[in-house]
């Protein structure tokens, strides 16, 4: 039942145009004709890329950045460390939409409307992950941080060779959880970038499906839209033991 | 290997407790110091100082001849056990004694050798390419032991590195640390809350509480002249027996007349000056005994008509419970006594104990 309508997206948009009517699940003959218009019309491989590039730079900066902030969150004295705590619980309740226009206007005066920077770096820190990240290091014993304190490591060092290799779990969960975002965001992207060459792939894909262009032909449409769902399934079911394991030990705590 | 020296040290937290107060001592070289204390009495607090794991708030610290204060933990050249052994879940045993030496960018030849030295030392021969999670709780603390050799450092602090084993494997491994200690010719400082360890292992004790240091000595000394109530409860086991009391004339009574004791000159001179005045009398469970028969100085037995409220055989000692006052009283006898529930126990009146009610300092 749940899988029903992602089989009857495949097999349609392998399907001849005619037969989509009909809601069959077995296509007559299987052709790949509606992938072959939509590479024409659109340069789907190069926003697959840039997607690819987006994505992936996203989630580096939320792991990275985030497992600092939460290292710093969770175990380091310093004054006001609960206030900034707070402030940043308190940014997660902002709904995007209220900073949208500011943070428009910021990329406009950096410069940056039309590049890779604007769809990379307002997204590099990320309060959920931040979250995260403290309560998992909170679960962390203390002594394990001391010894490696004790053995010579700097807080970088601990918080990558020691924190990350044991919280494999939370970086799996984190990382799948901001890929996706990060993949399925078309709002952002249709704002902040208007040349085809760097649109990622949802913005790509909806410009075409909603925008006009398929010229309301259904096939081309569902074949644009498997080749969006397809590397996040992939990757789903690559890391669903890591993801169903991390959501159920590493919710928040306290 | 080195001394250490602190001078003066405290710790006061933020919100002004203060944990440790003006604690002062020295370890010499080679020495097995066992700081000791109830817990919150601020003894693993002066170990993490010492570590560099907390801030020193007040005083100074010498490892060797240097003034360490203001070092990381990295650079006091320090080696640490801790009481949850604190292994690297992700690293094999041999990764785990190696990474500090990795760290101070050592020659691997030189990283191998050490760690199979350790490795043989300790007896970890056969499991260097596991995993700490597949191990015993004994012989993750062995490997932690060995991640501490390796590093040949000047000192060695142990955190309660004995608590989350089995009594069994407790007994054993310290006789292994001590073992290490001759071998090693180690500097080594000690915290537990055990009186055992500290009494078995330690050159010295120093025993805390409240954050000040009660008292420093070998433990016979410790054990035999307590300069306090404190710790005259707090070394040995089971624990003296107190109970409340005056001196009158030559005598000391206990509280509502419940014991009466004819004190023998040695005491009568010692305390002069607490004629008429409340004292606090002490004596060890092994000096009431249940038989005196065959005793040298059967003299100087106070016989004493009792009930008792529970009997425990150990074996080879047993341990009777009565009620002396108020006070629940134990005595360590002879296990092929024959216990009837109402019976006589001698108190050795050459073997007591006194301390002033007030300020409870020896006397």
């Amino acid at each position: 039942m749940f899988i029903y309508p992602f089989v009857w997206m495949l097999s349609a948009s392998l399907a001849p145009e005619s037969e989509l009517a009909t809601l069959t699940v077995i296509p007559s003959e299987i052709t790949f004709e509606n992938y072959q218009v939509l590479l024409d019309k659109i340069p789907i491989g190069r926003a697959l890329l840039n997607s690819v590039i987006v994505a992936s730079s996203v989630t580096l900066g939320v792991l990275v950045f985030g497992s600092m902030i939460g290292y710093a969150l969770s175990r380091l004295e310093f004054r006001g460390r609960d206030t900034i705590f707070y402030i940043i619980l308190f940014t997660m309740t902002l709904p995007f939409h209220i900073t949208l226009i500011p943070n428009y206007i910021l990329m406009v005066k950096f410069g940056w409307v039309d590049t890779y920077a604007a769809l990379i770096i307002p997204y590099m820190i990320n309060a959920f992950a931040i979250i995260m990240f403290r309560q998992y290091f909170k679960s962390i014993p203390q002594d394990l941080i001391d010894a490696a304190k004790i053995d010579g490591c700097g807080e970088l060092r601990i918080i990558f060779q020691i924190l990350w290799p044991n919280s494999i779990p939370a970086l799996v969960t984190i990382g799948i959880i901001t890929f996706m975002a990060s993949w399925n965001e078309v709002l952002w992207p249709l704002i902040v970038i208007r040349d085809e060459q760097l649109m990622t792939m949802p913005q790509l894909v909806t410009l075409f499906a909603v925008g006009g262009r398929a010229e309301s032909q259904l096939g081309v449409k569902l074949a644009s839209a498997v080749l969006l769902a397809l590397p996040i399934l992939v990757a789903y079911m690559f890391f669903q033991k890591y993801f169903i394991q991390s959501m159920a030990s590493s919710g928040l705590k306290e | 290997m080195a001394e250490v020296k602190l001078e003066k040290i405290s710790k006061v937290y933020e919100d002004g407790f203060k944990a440790v107060d003006q604690v002062d001592f020295i370890v010499q070289d080679k020495e097995f110091v066992v700081l000791v204390g109830p817990s919150g009495c601020g003894k693993s607090t002066t170990l993490r100082m010492i570590a560099g794991l907390e801030d020193i708030s007040e005083g100074k610290l010498y490892i060797g001849d240097t003034l360490v204060n203001d070092f990381p933990p990295q650079q006091r050249d320090i080696a640490m056990v801790f009481q949850n052994y604190a292994l690297y879940p992700h690293m094999t045993v041999r990764q785990n004694m190696a990474f500090g030496l990795k760290l101070r960018r050592m020659p691997k030849d030189e990283i191998n050798a050490r760690v199979m030295n350790a490795a043989r030392i300790i007896g970890l021969d056969d499991l260097m390419n596991k995993k700490p999670g597949t191990l015993s709780g004994g012989q993750r603390q062995r490997v932690a032991l060995g991640r501490a050799i390796v590093r040949n450092p000047k000192v060695f602090l142990f955190d309660e590195p004995l608590s989350n084993l089995d009594a069994k494997l407790r007994v054993n491994m310290r006789l292994e640390i001590a073992k290490l200690h001759k071998e090693l010719e180690a500097t080594i400082i000690y915290v537990t809350h055990d009186q055992t360890e500290a009494m078995t292992m330690a050159d010295r004790i120093i025993i805390m509480k409240d954050g000040l240091i009660q008292q420093i000595d070998s433990p016979i000394i410790m054990y035999n002249n307590p300069v306090n109530k404190f710790v005259a409860g707090f070394i040995g086991s089971p624990q003296m027996n107190f109970l409340d009391g005056k001196i009158e004339g030559s005598d000391f009574i206990g509280e509502n007349n419940v014991l009466k004791i004819h004190l023998p000159s040695k005491y009568q001179k010692q305390l002069a000056d607490y004629a008429g005045k409340n004292i606090i009398m002490g004596i060890r469970p092994k000096d009431i005994k249940h038989v005196i028969e065959g005793e040298i100085d059967i003299g100087s037995y106070v016989a004493f008509n009792t009930s008792f409220n529970g009997v425990e055989p150990m074996g080879n000692e047993t341990f009777l419970y009565f009620s002396m006052g108020d006070n629940e009283w134990v005595a360590r006898v002879n296990p092929d006594s024959v216990i009837v529930e109402k019976d006589t126990v001698y108190l050795n009146s050459h073997k007591l104990h006194f301390f002033d009610q007030k300020t409870e300092i020896s006397l």
